[in-house]
């Protein structure tokens, strides 16, 4: 299983982190996010593609950098 | 008090942008009509421009909301004797709306056959009683006869002409005329005339006259031009289909997602960004997303005029209106209401079907000066017969008077241009040809070269693995498997193509248990225990490439392709070539450009070897490479300095300049939002035959248009002369008020018609 990373500045609050995670939730083949609000960063477990993360954070609101 | 000034200095001074409403106005008949309402609204203080379509019933104001408001707006309109109603900027009120609008003017519709149907019956029955002689002599000789006549043809005078007395009335009062005032002075001049004739015979035989009687004339003719406005008005309810196609192809539901997984179906007004919306086989998807889970095919051909459903998996993006194969997926909304690519693409085709083509304002001059022309002409053919016609003079003089008046109607005049114009840009729409306004149809039949952008406008934007050249001895579907799962973690624009070209053969990839990338150079990752390194020459050079084939880089150099080299295990894998490749469509759409008679030319900022091979390729006639981005404005101008008229076909941010230099600008729709706005047609799809087709269906536009005014014209002018009898003298010849009416209610007819086949018109 694979695990990707990203760092995310936009990341504020447990509020960001809970619409992170819900917007993540709904895309294929990912089986769990961790969001770290304090070094700012979103994992993702899965076999999802890096493509489909990187649109749906940058959809959200949330650009990785 | 010096608050209060201060506070009004500072609001004066605000930057208030000039606003832009529409109006739906009613009542609007003919050119001249369109002129008052455009005249009135412009006399406003504020008012800026007022453009007026006839054939939509659209006023477009750009005004100054500091100096007037719509309420304003509405009150000119009103006083100049029709009827205004602001449209909402609002798109949910909007649908409301133009239902309200639509109830309108099918009720309006019911009122106008109703009168119709009366005048017609009342007016054939006159007709009778007026031919009757033929059939019963004795008929001329009954005393009843003329009172019948008045019981039958006043109605008809009273209650079927009422519109057009209504309008020429508020005309006159704002010292106006227009083609109400030449039907209500014909028709009043005949049943006036007759009136007197039937109460008061005595003034006419003291006068040495015959009370001769014209009631039919006024009332067939009531009648034929009802008939003409109901068929008009019927055409013309069809003439805005396109845009309620589009419309239509909206869902009205979606099916959402709330977290925890539960569905839930509402409305499409209730839609918001981020929603998670479910999609099941054959339905509708419901407004702009990303796909994020699931695959389908779906078919844009709606929108795009590609026949052929686009497959689409997880990270693709997805219009709303377009329709579903037979895959589910679900996606999240990016864009709601009318922020979507759909209601974008209603609002440009709306935009531009009230807009004004040059050659209408043409029209609308000759419409003013033509009804106070036509009354002079009418006048001294009155005077003309009286003094020198033979007897009985004053019946000659009458009639022909009315039938100048009532031929010389520029009612199909004002139809010509916006109902081709209507159904072209409708047409262009349904094939993803969106005009945005009436002016690039008008310089799109000018245009005799065509100058495409390269990248991203004849090619598909992004590069493909062209060439593969093996040099291990595992098999080069191995080397490209082991090279693409490598780079399958990269970002990089190459590493994508090189991960399609494995996809594409249907292998099947691994993670790297690895990776690491040096910027500008290469990759290097562990796949299943191979040490992989994908990258330039200088990259690869220490792990095995250290005798490079020098010719087959400089080659691949040449032909403007980027060469990439695999190294496994320290040994040589694979040189791959890498290029933007050409659209499959892009060849044969300049073919048809070719075959059009028009010069093409390509202008690239690639070099100059690169762009001259693409145009080889393509069949272009001209190349020219490295040109800077602020440069191909330069071109474009040089191009027109030598006399042509230039198209510019393009899609980036830097072509924008170019395409508003240019005569047309012809923007590809998945290009930036700046070379969206710069050009005059968008081509939704991206493919470049709607290049050649966008040409195609403006050269049938102008022609439809230039049919339709000769038709109009033909009308009104040919048969102002033969109504005034000048053929008389000669053969005897004088054309009856009657058979007037029914040229002028054809005339409009006909335009009309014309204008409607162009919704069929070839334009492959």
């Amino acid at each position: 299983m694979a695990e990707l990373t990203y760092k995310v500045p936009a990341i504020h609050c447990a509020g960001c982190a809970s619409t992170i995670s819900d917007a993540l939730e709904p895309v294929e083949g990912v089986e769990a996010t961790d969001i770290d609000v304090g070094q700012k960063t979103v994992t993702v477990r899965g076999s999802a593609e890096d493509r489909v993360i990187r649109k749906v954070l940058l959809a959200s609101g949330y650009p990785p950098a | 008090m010096a608050a209060t000034e201060t506070l009004q200095e500072e609001r004066a001074a605000e930057p208030l942008g000039p606003a832009k409403r529409d109006l739906v106005v009613t009542g609007m008949t003919c050119a001249s009509c369109v002129m008052s309402v455009e005249s009135a609204l412009s006399s406003v203080r504020g008012v800026e421009s007022a453009d007026v379509n006839l054939a939509t019933e659209r006023a477009s104001v750009r005004y100054d909301p500091a100096q007037v408001d719509m309420p304003a707006l509405v009150r000119a309109v009103e006083r100049a004797g029709y009827g205004a109603l602001p449209v909402s900027e609002d798109e949910r009120e909007r649908g409301a709306e133009e239902e309200r609008e639509r109830e309108l003017r099918l009720s309006q519709l019911a009122v106008l056959r109703r009168r119709l149907v009366v005048s017609l019956a009342l007016g054939a029955a006159t007709m009778v009683l007026a031919m009757g002689e033929l059939v019963w002599p004795q008929l001329m000789e009954q005393a009843w006869r003329p009172y019948a006549m008045f019981l039958l043809a006043t109605p008809v005078q009273v209650w079927g002409a009422a519109p057009f007395y209504r309008i020429a009335w508020s005309a006159a009062r704002h010292r106006t005329t227009n083609m109400n005032t030449l039907i209500v002075v014909g028709t009043t001049a005949a049943y006036g005339f007759s009136v007197v004739a039937t109460f008061l015979p005595d003034l006419f035989l003291r006068a040495g006259l015959e009370p001769h009687l014209y009631y039919e004339v006024a009332a067939v003719i009531v009648g034929l031009v009802l008939l003409g406005r109901y068929l008009e008005a019927r055409a013309r309810a069809r003439t805005g289909d396109a845009i309620r196609a589009l419309l239509a192809l909206g869902a009205k539901t979606a099916r959402v997602r709330r977290s925890g997984g539960v569905e839930e179906e509402i409305p499409i007004d209730q839609l918001a960004v981020g929603d998670v919306v479910i999609v099941r086989p054959g339905e509708t998807v419901a407004t702009d997303g990303v796909i994020l889970a699931g695959r389908s095919s779906i078919d844009e051909s709606m929108m795009t005029g590609e026949s052929v459903p686009v497959e689409k998996g997880p990270g693709d993006d997805v219009a709303g209106g377009t329709l579903n194969g037979t895959g589910t997926f679900r996606f999240r909304a990016t864009k709601v209401g009318k922020e979507t690519l759909l209601a974008q693409i209603v609002r440009m085709v709306e935009e531009a079907q009230a807009s004004k083509a040059p050659i209408q304002r043409l029209v609308d001059q000759v419409a003013a000066v033509f009804v106070p022309v036509v009354f002079v002409i009418a006048t001294i053919t009155f005077v003309v017969w009286l003094f020198l016609g033979p007897q009985p003079s004053l019946t000659y003089a009458i009639t022909a008077f009315i039938a100048v008046l009532i031929i010389a109607c520029p009612c199909a005049l004002g139809l010509a241009t916006p109902t081709a114009i209507m159904v072209g840009t409708g047409r262009g729409a349904s094939r993803g040809i969106l005009i945005r306004h009436a002016q690039a149809l008008e310089q799109a039949q000018a245009v005799r070269v065509v100058a495409f952008d390269k990248t991203g406008t004849l090619t598909v934007g992004r590069p493909r693995v062209t060439d593969f050249l093996g040099c291990a001895d595992f098999g080069d579907d191995e080397i490209l498997r082991l090279a693409a799962s490598a780079e399958r973690v990269s970002e990089h624009p190459l590493a994508a193509a090189v991960v399609e070209a494995a996809q594409e053969r249907g292998l099947p990839l691994t993670e790297p248990s690895s990776f690491d990338y040096t910027p500008g150079e290469g990759i290097h990752a562990v796949v299943e225990g191979h040490d992989v390194r994908v990258g330039n020459l200088a990259f690869v050079v220490d792990h095995g490439w250290q005798e490079a084939p020098r010719d087959v880089l400089d080659r691949h150099a040449g032909e403007g392709k980027t060469p990439l080299l695999v190294a496994i295990d320290g040994k040589p894998g694979a040189i791959m070539a890498l290029a933007d490749v050409p659209k499959s469509a892009a060849a044969e759409a300049v073919a048809q450009l070719k075959a059009m008679g028009l010069r093409t030319l390509l202008v690239s900022g690639d070099t100059q070897r690169t762009a001259q091979a693409v145009a080889e390729q393509l069949g272009i006639d001209e190349a020219m490479g490295q040109v800077r981005p602020g440069e191909k404005a330069d071109i474009v101008r040089r191009l027109q300095g030598e006399g042509r008229v230039v198209a510019m076909v393009g899609d980036g941010v830097n072509d924008a300049p170019a395409l508003a230099q240019a005569d047309l600008g012809i923007a590809m729709g998945g290009g930036t939002d700046v070379a969206i706005a710069s050009g005059g047609i968008v081509l939704v799809g991206g493919d470049p035959r709607g290049v050649p087709r966008s040409l195609r269906l403006s050269r049938k536009t102008l022609a439809t248009i230039k049919q339709n005014l000769f038709w109009a014209f033909f009308y009104n002018v040919a048969l102002i002369p033969l109504a005034a009898g000048v053929l008389y003298p000669f053969t005897g010849w004088l054309l009856s008020p009657v058979f007037a009416a029914g040229a002028m209610a054809i005339s409009s007819v006909t335009v009309v018609t014309n204008s409607l086949r162009l919704r069929t018109a070839k334009i492959e």
